[in-house]
């Protein structure tokens, strides 16, 4: 008897453990981390360029970019430059995923036509230190010299970019890129190369309003008389990006700038650029 | 033995009666969820969203309408507030480090009972849920109120309210001389899975 009553209570007890079951919460939460990204430009260019920053994807960058010919020093009489002539670019940047952008442009300096990819590989804070790299390259295609067919294949330009982000302040973003350029010297009747470095600083007063410094030197092969400096302003609203600045390049793609300036940077020679870009989501 | 046997028999007839059912839901991460923190002020209206809400409702009983055992009911929704986006990566960056801390507070947590369920036709419900709403490390009484409506075996769960951010001891950010809004609207939108 004793053991018939084991076995009831055990009985007993099998048939009620789903109450106790029951009242238990299965629910946990999720393992999967949150990762940290970093933020050091929210924009794809500091001016002539690129961040390392990519847009995210679907959305298409619409991109109109001038250089002002006048030098400021002329005053009002060319409305300091704004009343042109003007070197232009229009492009249109497309966001295939997160982290890769294809870009086509076309500037009016010898009718430029410039095809680009840029691809993120790293976004990632490291302890404190954010980082952001990406690789670009290009075929820039000069569509229009004279007495040369349009097709030739001196014409063409190649170039590859290696964009280093970071920052050293909260608010303060830099980047660096060395460039390489092939047939930097597209009118001479032999091939040339060019080495470039490029670098820029934006501090941001807020997550609107910045002002951005940029530098670009050749360190070794085909190069204009000058370094480039540009010095200027960055709003950032609703989508938009406007940006101001003062500047002695003249030039907008890649295989332009990469070989410096025509002019000084000096007070005289200093140009008006402007950009706007807008994000259009697809 | 006959005595012991008497004892048994009575306690599990009763235990037997107090039977009770249990159900859970948890949210359908794998369903379009959506949270919006919405900031509406003259020069600076902004949405911040994220699709990464948690959590779950669990009740006892087998059912869910207005009859259930409501003291006995449990919600808990949290949301990752790192994963937020308001399209602006500088201002998801200031919101995460200046304002919400998501270092130190990653979640905002809503963790209630339901206090009454309203039928509203076509297997909806208005359940009205009180409990304590806690962000940025402040935790704050809350009564909220959302539309329940029953597909299939699962749910869809719709609802809105306010967060006044000097009640949690957030800061309230400013843009050179503007301010947003002190007060942030929040709403839901999301799913809940039947686990058992």
């Amino acid at each position: 008897m004793r053991t018939l009553s084991k076995i009831l209570l055990w009985i007993i007890m099998l048939i009620h453990t789903p109450i106790y079951a029951q009242e238990a919460v299965s629910w946990q939460r999720s393992e999967n981390p949150i990762q940290s990204e970093s933020v050091i430009f929210i924009s794809s260019h500091a001016i002539n360029l690129e961040t390392a920053h990519n847009n995210s994807k679907g959305n298409l960058e619409f991109q109109i970019y001038h250089r002002f010919f006048p030098a400021i020093s002329e005053g009002f009489e060319s409305l300091y430059g704004f009343d042109g002539p003007v070197n232009m670019r229009l492009g249109f940047g497309y966001a295939v995923s997160d982290n890769f952008t294809v870009t086509l442009g076309r500037s009016n300096v010898n009718d430029n036509l410039d095809l680009r990819s840029k691809w993120q590989f790293c976004n990632k804070v490291y302890g404190s230190i954010p980082m952001m790299l990406a690789v670009q390259g290009g075929v820039a295609w000069n569509s229009n010299i004279f007495g040369r067919d349009n097709t030739d294949s001196r014409n063409f330009q190649y170039y590859g970019q290696l964009i280093f982000n970071t920052r050293i302040l909260k608010n303060l973003g830099i980047g660096a890129v060395p460039s390489y350029l092939y047939n930097s010297n597209f009118l001479a009747d032999e091939y040339e190369d060019t080495f470039g470095f490029g670098f820029y600083g934006q501090y941001y007063f807020n997550h609107r309003m910045s002002t951005i410094l940029e530098y670009g030197t050749v360190l070794e092969g085909y190069a204009l008389p000058y370094d480039y400096y540009a010095w200027g302003f960055e709003l950032q609203t609703a989508g938009h990006f406007f940006k101001l600045f003062i500047t002695n390049s003249l030039t907008l793609n890649p295989s332009q700038y990469i070989v410096g300036a025509v002019y000084p940077f000096e007070p005289d020679e200093f140009r008006l650029g402007f950009m706007v870009t807008r994000l259009l989501p697809i | 033995m006959a005595k012991k046997l008497i004892g048994i028999i009575p306690v599990s007839i009763i235990l037997f009666f107090c039977y009770v059912y249990a159900s859970e839901y948890n949210v359908d991460r794998d369903q379009a969820n959506e949270v919006k923190f919405i900031s509406d002020a003259p020069f600076e209206d902004f949405e911040g969203i994220t699709s990464q809400i948690d959590g779950y409702v669990f009740w006892k009983d087998e059912r869910f309408d207005e009859n259930i055992d409501k003291a006995a009911s449990r919600l808990y929704f949290e949301v990752e507030l790192a994963t937020m986006k308001t399209g602006i990566g500088m201002r998801d960056r200031d919101m995460r480090e200046d304002y919400l801390e998501t270092d130190k507070y990653p979640r905002a947590v809503y963790d209630a009972k339901i206090i009454a369920i309203d039928p509203l036709g076509n297997n909806s419900y208005r359940v009205t849920a009180e409990g304590d709403f806690s962000i940025h490390g402040v935790s704050q009484p809350r009564e909220i109120i959302a539309t329940v409506e029953m597909e299939q075996n699962d749910f869809h769960v719709v609802s809105a309210f306010t967060v006044n951010l000097k009640d949690h001891n957030i800061k309230v950010p400013k843009l050179l001389f503007l301010r947003i809004g002190e007060v942030i609207k929040i709403e839901l939108d999301f799913h809940l899975k039947f686990i058992k």
